[in-house]
C-alpha cells in the first residue's frame, strides 16, 4: 500500500507532470456557439461605450479660427516671408470669434500649427536636457548643434527646439471688457518641477543673425518659462495644438470675442498654417469623434457578425460530429452531419480534404454503406461473415444512425452498449420498424448517381480506352450499389 | 501478400559455388540477381491495377545485396523496393545497412528514419536523416550515435505519432508567432515615418525597442513551445492519420505565412492610426496636450497587450504557466514603465519618458483606448479563426471537437476513491488496482514487451494465442523475480 501511495504522490509532483508532458491544462475549443457568444458580448460592450464616448465628444464646444493668411495685409500677400521678417512693421491683428454654443469655464486656449514637423529626427534630437537642469555649468551640448553657441558663448537653452519658440500673443476682449487669461500652470507639473532648472536663466538666447522664434526674459528662471516648457514637449504629428492659456469665465451663446493677436511667428517659409482654438473639455479630453466612432464601429460589426453567424448556424446546423469509421484500414472517416443526416459531409483524415462530390471516394463511401445495409439484411451464407456482426461488435453503422434519428429512445439503448443481448434485440426491433435500412440504401444510390453524373460531366474524349474505362467505372458503381453479397 | 525473394541459397548458385572459381561465382551471382530483379520489376505493375490486390514484399539477403547495390543494378533495386510495402534484408553487414539507407535517402529523396540497438547499427543510424538508438542490453553504442534514444522499440510509435507531431506543431507556432509579433511592432514605426517627413525619427523609446523581445513578449512563446498539445497523446495514437499534416507541411507553407503577415500588417495599422488619431486632441484633466513620447507609450502598451493576447488565442491547451507568463509579461511591462518613468538620474541620455505613464494613466482616454485597440486589432484574427474552424477545419480540429467532452485522462486516480457512490464495476476495478503490483517483466531486450506479438494483431481485431516458448520464458522469469 505504501509503495502505491508513494507512486501516486510521485506522479503528482509538478516536475513529473512537466517531464511527462501531462500538465493539467484546459483545452478550449472554439465551437460555433462560442464564436457567436463572443461576438455578441463584444457588441453589447462596445456599442454603449462608443455612444458614451461620442456623447462626451459632442459635449465639447470648439471654435477654430485660421488667421495666418488673413492677418497679413493685402499689400504684402505676395511676399509674406519678407513681411513676417520685417521687424519694423507692427504685426497686430484683430479677429472676431463668435460663440455658437454655451461654453463653460475653464475654456482652454490653444494655438494649432499644421505642416510643422516637430517630430523630425534632427529636430527632436536638438536639445540638451542636462543643460536645462544645470545651465552654463554643463558643457557637453554637442547634441544642440547648430544652435549650440554664438560668438563663442554658450546658448542657454540650446538647441533647435528652444530656438524655434512660438511667439504669437493673444488678448481676448468681450463686450469691451478684457477676458482674463490664466497663463500659469499650462505646462506639465513634472516638467516644471524636474526637467527645467529653478536656477537656470536664459543666456545669449536668440542673439544670432537668424531669429527662429520668440525671445526669453533673462530674469525669469527656466522652470517658470511655461511657454518654453510647453513648446519643448515635442508633439507626435505634423499637425498639433499646444496650450496657451485658460479663460476662467463662461462664454454665452452669440457672444463675440475680439482677439487682438500679434502675428510674429513665421510659418510662411514652409507653407505652415496657424490657427487659434478655443475649446472646452470633457472627461475624455477634447473634441475628437474618432474614439467614439471606432468603438461604435467595432460594436456594430461584432453584432452584425454575430447575427450572420447565427443565421449560418441555423442553416448549416452542425450537430456534434457523429462517429468515425474505419474503412478496411484504408483511411479514417468522420461523418459530419450538415443540416440533417441526409446531407452528410465525409471527411477523410490524413488527406486534408472533405468530400462531397469527389467521385472515387464517394464510390467507396456508397460501397461501405451497402456493406452496412447487407450486414443487416444478408444472411451469413451469402455474406461470408456473420450477419449482424457490426452491431454485435458495437460498431454503429449508417442504418442505426438513421434509426436513431427517428427514435430518440434508441440512442439511450445504444449508449448502454451491446454487451447485453437484450439491447441488441431491442435495437434490431427499432431498426426493422423504421426506414433506416431503406434510407441507407437510398443514400448509397444517391451517391452512386452522383458518381455517374460526375463521370458523365467529364469532357468528351475520342480515345477509346478513356471511354471504355469510364463506362467500366459507371458499371462498377451500379454493381456495387445493387449487390446482394 | 506477394513476396519477391532474391536468395543466394538456390540450387543453381550452390552448384556454381561448389566449383570454387571466385570470378565465375561473382559473375554468375550478378547475372542471377540482375535477372531476378528484372523479372520482379516486370511482374510488379500487374499488382497495382486492383486496389484490393495483395501487398508486395521484397526479401533479399546479404550476398545478393552486395551485387544488387552495384551502380548498374542499384536503380532497379531502388525502383522495386519503393514499389513494395516492405523490404526485408537479412544477413546484411553494417556497411550494407548504411548503403541501403543512403540509397533510399538519395535516390527516393524522402526523409529516412533508421532505428537500431546494437553497435552494428551505428553506420545505418548515422546514414539516415533521423537515427534512433535503443538503449538496452546490447549496449549504448547505438544510443551514442543517434539523434534520439528510446528504451524500447514500441516507444517508436509514441516518438513519431505523439512527440514528433507535437514538436512539428509547436515549432511552426513558435516561428510564426515570432515573426508576427516583430512584424506588428516594427510596422507600427513604419507607418509613423510617413508623418515625420521621412526623417527617420523613432516612434518608440530606445529601451522599449531593446526590451520588447527580451522581457515583454519572450516568455509566453517559450511556454507555448514547451507545452502546447493540440490533442492528447492517447488520441494522437488513436488517429495516426493526423501525422500526415506534418508530412504535407500544412502549418508552415506560404499560405499560412501570408495570412499571418496580412494580419500583422492590419494590426500595425490599427495600432498606429487608432492611437495617433485619437490622441491628437486628447489631453489630461487640466488641458495639457500629449507629446510624442506619450503617444508612443500608449501605442507600445497596446502592442504589448495585444501581442500577448494573440498568443493565448492560438494555444490549443492552456496550462497555468500560460496564464502566469502572459499575465506576467504584461505586468512586467507596467512595472518597467513605472520605474522607468519615475526615475530620472544624472546618467540618463535623455529624459523624454519622465512621468509619462503616470500622466497617461490619470486620463480616462488611456483606459478607453486600452480597451478598444487590442479588441479592434484582434477582431480580424478572431473572425478568421472562427470561420476557419467552422467551415474549413483542419483534421486535428475535427478530432478536437469530436472529443472535446471526453474526461481528462490526467484526473488524479484518488478522485474516484472519494466519490461516495461507485458502480459495482468501478468498485471492482478500484479493488484490483489496489492489489500489489507485479514487478515489470521487461527483460531489457529492445524488441521485447509483454504481449508484443499480439499488439499489431489486436489492432486488426485478431486474437493470436501466445506462443508456447514465450509462455515458458515468462514463467521462468516470474520465478526469478521475488514477489514482495
Amino acid at each position: 500500500m505504501d509503495t502505491d501511495r508513494e507512486r501516486h504522490s510521485a506522479r503528482e509532483t509538478a516536475f513529473y507532470l512537466f517531464t511527462q508532458q501531462s500538465l493539467p491544462a484546459c483545452k478550449p475549443v472554439l465551437t460555433p456557439g462560442w464564436v457567436i457568444a463572443i461576438f455578441l458580448f463584444m457588441g453589447v460592450i462596445f456599442i454603449p461605450v462608443g455612444l458614451v464616448t461620442l456623447r462626451a465628444s459632442h459635449c465639447v464646444v470648439e471654435i477654430v479660427d485660421r488667421y495666418d493668411i488673413d492677418c497679413v495685409p493685402e499689400s504684402s500677400r505676395m511676399d509674406k516671408v519678407s513681411y513676417i521678417r520685417d521687424d519694423s512693421i507692427p504685426k497686430n491683428c484683430s479677429r472676431f470669434m463668435k460663440v455658437h454654443k454655451y461654453m463653460k469655464a475653464p475654456i482652454y486656449i490653444y494655438y494649432q500649427l499644421d505642416n510643422y514637423y516637430q517630430n523630425h529626427r534632427r529636430y527632436v534630437k536638438s536639445r540638451s536636457d542636462k543643460q536645462l537642469l544645470d545651465g552654463q555649468k554643463y558643457h557637453d551640448t554637442s547634441s544642440c548643434q547648430p544652435v549650440e553657441s554664438n560668438n563663442n558663448r554658450p546658448i542657454v537653452p540650446c538647441g533647435l527646439i528652444a530656438w524655434s519658440l512660438f511667439n504669437d500673443t493673444f488678448e481676448f476682449i468681450r463686450e469691451g471688457a478684457e477676458l482674463k487669461v490664466n497663463r500659469k500652470n499650462i505646462a506639465w507639473k513634472s516638467d516644471r518641477g524636474h526637467k527645467f532648472g529653478k536656477n537656470v536663466y536664459p543666456f545669449n538666447f536668440q542673439n544670432g543673425t537668424l531669429i527662429g522664434g520668440g525671445k526669453l526674459n533673462p530674469e525669469i528662471p527656466l522652470s517658470d518659462q511655461e511657454d518654453l516648457i510647453v513648446w519643448m514637449r515635442t508633439s507626435a504629428l505634423p499637425s498639433f495644438r499646444k496650450l496657451y492659456g485658460r479663460i476662467e469665465e463662461d462664454l454665452d451663446v452669440d457672444d463675440v470675442v475680439v482677439v487682438n493677436l500679434t502675428n510674429n511667428y513665421n510659418t510662411y517659409s514652409f507653407g505652415g498654417k496657424k490657427k487659434l482654438v478655443l475649446s472646452t473639455s470633457s472627461w475624455l479630453g477634447g473634441k475628437n469623434d474618432f474614439l467614439g466612432h471606432a468603438c461604435v464601429f467595432v460594436g456594430c460589426s461584432s453584432l452584425t457578425l454575430a447575427i450572420i453567424f447565427m443565421l449560418l448556424h441555423v442553416k448549416y446546423r452542425r450537430t456534434d460530429i457523429i462517429s468515425s469509421y474505419v474503412i478496411k484500414g484504408v483511411n479514417r472517416v468522420i461523418i459530419v452531419p450538415f443540416a440533417g443526416l441526409m446531407e452528410t459531409r465525409v471527411i477523410y483524415l490524413g488527406t486534408g480534404k472533405a468530400f462531397q462530390g469527389d467521385s472515387d471516394k464517394i464510390d467507396i463511401h456508397s460501397s461501405f454503406l451497402i456493406d452496412d445495409v447487407l450486414d443487416f439484411t444478408g444472411t451469413s451464407a451469402s455474406l461470408g461473415k456473420g450477419s449482424l456482426s457490426d452491431i454485435r461488435q458495437g460498431v454503429v453503422t449508417a442504418p442505426i444512425l438513421f434509426a436513431m434519428e427517428e427514435f430518440p429512445r434508441l440512442k439511450s439503448v445504444i449508449q448502454q452498449g451491446f454487451d447485453n443481448p437484450a439491447n441488441v434485440d431491442t435495437a434490431l426491433e427499432y431498426l426493422w420498424k423504421n426506414r433506416g435500412i431503406q434510407r441507407s440504401k437510398e443514400l448509397a444510390i444517391k451517391h452512386a448517381n452522383l458518381v455517374a453524373a460526375a463521370i458523365d460531366s467529364l469532357p468528351e474524349s475520342s480515345n477509346i480506352d478513356v471511354t471504355k474505362s469510364r463506362q467500366a467505372l459507371i458499371n462498377l458503381t451500379r454493381i456495387l450499389v445493387t449487390r446482394n453479397k | 501478400m506477394k513476396q519477391f525473394i532474391i536468395s543466394s541459397e538456390t540450387d543453381a548458385i550452390r552448384e556454381v559455388e561448389e566449383r570454387g572459381d571466385q570470378t565465375e561465382i561473382a559473375r554468375f551471382m550478378k547475372e542471377e540477381v540482375k535477372k531476378q530483379l528484372k523479372q520482379f520489376l516486370d511482374e510488379a505493375p500487374q499488382y497495382f491495377c486492383s486496389p484490393s490486390g495483395p501487398k508486395l514484399a521484397l526479401v533479399i539477403d546479404g550476398k545478393c545485396l552486395m551485387y544488387a547495390l552495384e551502380p548498374s543494378l542499384r536503380i532497379m533495386l531502388l525502383t522495386l523496393s519503393l514499389n513494395c510495402s516492405s523490404v526485408v534484408c537479412c544477413r546484411v553487414s553494417p556497411l550494407q545497412k548504411a548503403q541501403v539507407t543512403s540509397l533510399v535517402k538519395k535516390g527516393a529523396r524522402k526523409i529516412t528514419l533508421s532505428i537500431g540497438d546494437g553497435a552494428n547499427d551505428v553506420s545505418m543510424i548515422q546514414a539516415a536523416h533521423i537515427g534512433i538508438g535503443i538503449s538496452g542490453l546490447e549496449g549504448m553504442q547505438a544510443v551514442m550515435a543517434s539523434d534520439f534514444a528510446i528504451a524500447q522499440f514500441r516507444f517508436l510509435e509514441d516518438l513519431l505519432l505523439v512527440h514528433g507531431r507535437w514538436s512539428y506543431i509547436r515549432l511552426c507556432k513558435v516561428v510564426m508567432y515570432f515573426f508576427y509579433k516583430n512584424l506588428a511592432f516594427t510596422l507600427t514605426q513604419f507607418w509613423f515615418t510617413f508623418g515625420t517627413g521621412f526623417s527617420g525619427q523613432r516612434f518608440y523609446d530606445d529601451w522599449f525597442q531593446s526590451l520588447y523581445n527580451v522581457i515583454f513578449t519572450a516568455l509566453p512563446v517559450v511556454i507555448v513551445g514547451l507545452f502546447d498539445q493540440d490533442i492528447s497523446s492517447s488520441l494522437s495514437k488513436k488517429y495516426p492519420e493526423l501525422y500526415k499534416e506534418g508530412v504535407r507541411n500544412m502549418f508552415f507553407n506560404r499560405r499560412v505565412v501570408a495570412i499571418w503577415a496580412c494580419f500583422a500588417v492590419y494590426q500595425s495599422l490599427v495600432f498606429f492610426y487608432f492611437v495617433s488619431l485619437s490622441s491628437s486632441t486628447s489631453r489630461d484633466s487640466d488641458g495639457k496636450m500629449f507629446g510624442l513620447w506619450d503617444v508612443s507609450t500608449m501605442a507600445f502598451t497596446c502592442v504589448v497587450v495585444t501581442v500577448n493576447l494573440r498568443l493565448l488565442m492560438m494555444c490549443n491547451s492552456i496550462t497555468r504557466w500560460h496564464y502566469i507568463s502572459v499575465g506576467g509579461s504584461i505586468i512586467v511591462w507596467f512595472v518597467f514603465i513605472f520605474i522607468y518613468s519615475g526615475i530620472m538620474t544624472r546618467f540618463d541620455r535623455n529624459d523624454n519618458m519622465f512621468w509619462v505613464i503616470y500622466v497617461l494613466m490619470s486620463t480616462s482616454y488611456f483606459y478607453v483606448t486600452l480597451l478598444l485597440v487590442p479588441v479592434a486589432a484582434l477582431l480580424g484574427d478572431f473572425l478568421y479563426l472562427g470561420v476557419q474552424r467552422w467551415f474549413f477545419p483542419y483534421d486535428y480540429q475535427i478530432v478536437q471537437e469530436s472529443h472535446k467532452d471526453d474526461a481528462d485522462s490526467i484526473n488524479k486516480p484518488d478522485s474516484q476513491e472519494t466519490k461516495e457512490h461507485l458502480t459495482p464495476d468501478e468498485a471492482r476495478s478500484n479493488e484490483i488496482s489496489q492489489l500489489p503490483k507485479e514487478v515489470s517483466k521487461h527483460s531489457g531486450f529492445a524488441f521485447d514487451s509483454p504481449g508484443y506479438e499480439s499488439f499489431f494483431a489486436t489492432q486488426f481485431g485478431k486474437y493470436v494465442p501466445p506462443k508456447a516458448w514465450d509462455v515458458a520464458r515468462r514463467a521462468s522469469m516470474k520465478s526469478k523475480s521475488k514477489p514482495k
